[in-house]
């Protein structure tokens, strides 16, 4: 009698749990199969962001040492660039106006990425952009290590050292004069 | 027992081991990680459809000497990728899933088939014993085995469908041309049109994106196509048809053409973006 009636309960069970597992193989699979739309390269996006920016030390390429950290206390342009990038030498004249030009409230850094030290120090000079200290970035590492995607970009660092906005495509001198210089005049 | 239950016997066992060796296949790891094979596991983000350990971009090479490096200090596959992850975002790797999450498409339908195979087992016993054997041949039981059997091919299909799926789509990955924009913007400043254009015409093939068919659209300007230019610059304002640039392609190539109507496509262009770079050269152009 005891066999019958479990024989009675067994198929609702079964049913159930076959069911079960079957449905939660096909969410599963869905779920893994699909959803991975890669997003589409946008060029000259600003993202506002609060996070703490990476080390970025070395020489630079007048022979002196950098160290970002030192610079706390003080608003931070880092322009990430190379001179084999045409944008690169058209937002360079911006940014050596705008360090000459705010001297003393925005300081300008330069990370030039993968990029012949001669050349480098070739178009700083052309451009009158001498007075952005230059850290070269031989192999790119350093700017993998700041999530960079290719040249130009930009990070505004605050006082404290967060970045506070990433541009991915050129700066216009209005966009630094509105939001770097903006920062450095705030509290 | 009958020929027949031998083979049933020896089918399940056959499934059993064939599971065993996918679960185990999917899990190990066959060798210690090396830069490629970290490389394989990670989008290139400036590329379409390629790896970093097969792109030729410049980020992609930064990306391997960082990998190169972190090996170096000792680091494991799993904590690189997830540097690269805190750094990219998910979207990096090319299989966000994971193995986790791969193992478990593999053990899921694992246990399920253990459960059918307990249930034979029961069913197996109970034949064998007198006591049960009225019930074996019951209408119920028998629906029961139908119902199970019939869960078992959804299951194994859905996996097979899933995983067809999962595999065609890191076979296009892997075998993607060199399909590379900055690839192309480089032979565009060394004032190889020509080869941009073929470049942008295959990353088209598998990304239609509007910035790259505008490329194209300039690239074919300058290699002296302008009706080719004209039909990139149309496709991309068809579906936006606000963007500046597309207008000042568009114009430039009616111009090339001596169409009529060029010069009304630059006025828009300019009342659209009058600062743009071009836009004191363009208004040169029309006066």
């Amino acid at each position: 009698m005891i066999a019958v009636r479990g024989g009675r309960r067994r198929p609702g069970r079964w049913i159930v749990a076959g069911l079960g597992v079957v449905v939660l193989t096909i969410v599963l699979g869905t779920g893994l199969g699909g959803g991975d739309e890669s997003a589409s390269t946008t060029v000259s996006t600003v993202r506002e962001m609060d996070e703490p920016a990476p080390a970025l030390r070395g020489r630079t390429l007048d022979g002196g040492s950098f160290d970002l950290s030192e610079l706390r206390g003080t608003v931070v342009v880092v322009n990430v660039w190379a001179s084999w990038c045409s944008p690169c030498r058209q937002e360079l004249p911006v940014l050596a106006s705008a360090a000459r030009e705010w001297a003393g409230k925005v300081r300008f850094v330069g990370l030039a990425v993968r990029d012949d030290e001669d050349d480098a120090r070739a178009l700083l000079r052309e451009v009158g952009a001498t007075a952005v200290t230059t850290v070269p970035d031989p192999d790119g590492t350093l700017a993998v290590d700041w999530g960079v995607r290719g040249v130009p970009e930009t990070f505004v660092l605050d006082r404290s050292g967060r970045i506070r906005f990433h541009v991915v495509g050129v700066v216009s001198g209005e966009w630094l004069e509105q939001n770097a210089l903006r920062l450095a005049a705030g509290p | 027992m009958s020929i027949r239950r031998h083979l049933a016997w020896l089918a399940m066992v056959v499934l059993a081991a064939v599971a065993g060796v996918g679960v185990w296949q999917s899990v190990a790891s066959s060798s210690p990680p090396d830069v490629a094979a970290v490389g394989a596991d990670l989008r290139c983000p400036a590329c379409n459809g390629e790896t970093v350990a097969d792109s030729g971009s410049p980020v992609a090479a930064s990306m391997r000497a960082s990998i190169a490096e972190q090996l170096a200090q000792g680091r494991s596959e799993a904590q690189i990728r997830q540097w690269f992850v805190d750094r990219y975002g998910p979207e990096v790797l090319t299989d966000p899933a994971g193995r986790e999450a791969r193992l478990l498409l593999w053990l899921l339908p694992a246990a399920g088939f253990s459960v059918v195979v307990l249930l034979a087992v029961r069913t197996a016993r109970r034949r064998t014993s007198p006591m049960s054997r009225s019930d074996t041949g019951r209408p119920a039981s028998r629906w029961l085995w139908d119902v199970v059997a019939l869960g078992l091919v959804v299951m194994v299909g859905a996996v097979a469908v899933v995983g067809l799926r999962m595999k065609n789509e890191s076979e296009a990955s892997t075998a993607a041309p060199v399909v590379d924009v900055q690839a192309a913007r480089a032979m565009e400043e060394a004032g190889d049109y020509p080869g941009a254009v073929e470049i942008y015409r295959r990353v088209l093939a598998g990304n239609p994106d509007p910035d790259t068919r505008l490329r194209l659209a300039y690239a074919l300007l300058r290699t002296n196509r302008p009706a080719e230019a004209e039909d990139a610059a149309r496709t991309v304002l068809t579906r936006h048809p606000r963007k500046a640039e597309a207008l000042l392609v568009l114009g430039l190539a009616e111009r090339a053409q001596g169409s009529a109507g060029a010069t009304a496509t630059l006025r828009r262009f300019l009342q659209l973006a009058p600062g743009h770079p071009a836009a004191a050269e363009i208004r040169r152009l029309v006066g």
